[in-house]
């Protein structure tokens, strides 16, 4: 085990053969991506609500640096409308404080199902969990929505996410992602 | 040529071209960073030419390319799409991100129906995806947008492309007729951008 030092501050870290970045990387880099996807229709009722309602729980990440942000880019595709808006959303762990309402999608109020190519959208955007408010170590990223009003019938869609043939027959099978990003 | 090490382990190296990051640099880390859009190429389709729609046979077309060198045998590659066009036309038709694409059969940009490397273990992602509404405006605007990721990319000179790859060999299909966007449909509209942020993940 050894250290990379610069006037006593460590920039980088050896352990076991693995070099990690050190408490005092400059902040603004961007040191850990952790990516998750998933490429499997789901036609599943997609109705919840509730505090910490989860439709995909993404998988973990590690965070290194206890002063660290965290930022999460996502994009989930899906066809036909459902109730309209439900708040959308990115939740670490169970945490209700930890909710991020960064991601969004348009709403029609549109059911098209045209020669059989279902009316087609997409959840995107970013959330941010600024300096310190996400511990270091391992934590779970979660995909939910949690309703202004509390109500637990909405939800973005009523066919399907992850679309495929099933919803048109010249679609290949679309997939969601989130991509999280350490910020030191 | 010298290098930054730690216990035997390099971060950085440095040669007659300059410092770089080296093999042992932190795993998750990111490395190169690529930005591309449609204006530092002239002869990229722009909004007031139509997608060639000569598809008999075809089923998949790419319409931007890009080439960029992955540093690292093992590193990963993720990409953020913003591609948009004007004009309504079909419905779905299977947008999505490639790592070198096959050659077009002509000079149409479109690629023969069912080339093998565009299928099964192809380098094809459809991360990205776009609102479809069919509401016939011919002045529509539509934007494929999402995120793309790759795992099995060597080291190396390679291509990025945007496109799309019908799943049922129907050719004809794409997002919209006009690539970017201008005043040609709209008077209203300036000449827009689409762009790709692509990163290499150590």
């Amino acid at each position: 085990m050894a250290d990379l030092q610069l006037n006593g501050i460590t920039l980088f870290t050896e352990s076991g053969g693995t070099v990690s970045f050190g408490s005092a990387t400059p902040q603004g880099m961007i040191i850990n991506v952790t990516v998750h996807r998933d490429f499997t229709r789901d036609s599943s009722s997609a109705s919840g609500g509730g505090s910490t309602h989860t439709n995909w729980a993404c998988g973990n990440f590690t965070k290194q640096l206890s002063t660290s942000m965290i930022h999460a880019n996502f994009h989930m595709p899906f066809v036909d409308d459902s109730s309209g808006v439900c708040g959308t959303g990115l939740r670490i762990d169970n945490d209700t404080t930890l909710w991020r309402y960064g991601i969004n999608y348009n709403y029609h109020n549109l059911i098209q199902n045209d020669s059989g190519d279902w009316s087609m959208q997409a959840i995107h955007g970013q959330c941010l969990w600024a300096r310190g408010v996400v511990s270091a170590g391992v934590h779970a990223m979660n995909f939910g929505w949690y309703p202004g009003n509390g109500s637990t019938s909405e939800s973005p869609w009523s066919r399907a996410k992850n679309p495929n043939s099933s919803d048109g027959a010249r679609n290949p099978q679309h997939g969601s992602s989130v991509v999280i990003m350490e910020i030191a | 040529m010298s290098d930054i090490k730690i216990n035997n382990k390099t971060i950085f190296t440095h040669d007659k071209d300059g410092l770089h990051i080296g093999d042992d640099y932190p795993t998750g880390a990111i490395v190169a960073a690529h930005y591309f859009d449609t204006d530092e190429d002239k002869t990229q389709i722009l909004g007031k030419e139509n997608i060639t729609t000569n598809t008999s046979g075809d089923t998949t077309n790419v319409i931007f390319k890009r080439t960029f060198i992955k540093q690292f045998e093992t590193s990963k590659l993720i990409s953020y799409s913003n591609m948009h066009g004007q004009g309504n036309y079909s419905y779905i038709c299977g947008v999505g991100l490639v790592i070198d694409p096959a050659p077009p059969a002509g000079t149409d940009g479109m690629v023969p129906g069912s080339p093998t490397d565009e299928r099964g273990t192809h380098n094809w992602d459809h991360g990205i995806s776009y609102d479809y509404r069919n509401n016939g405006i011919a002045y529509a605007m539509r934007t494929a947008h999402g995120i793309a990721y790759w795992t099995n990319i060597s080291k190396g000179e390679h291509v990025i492309g945007f496109g799309w790859n019908s799943s049922n060999s129907y050719g004809g299909n794409m997002p919209f007729t006009h690539f970017n966007s201008d005043s040609v449909l709209d008077a209203r509209q300036t000449i827009g951008l689409s762009s790709l942020l692509l990163m290499e993940i150590k």
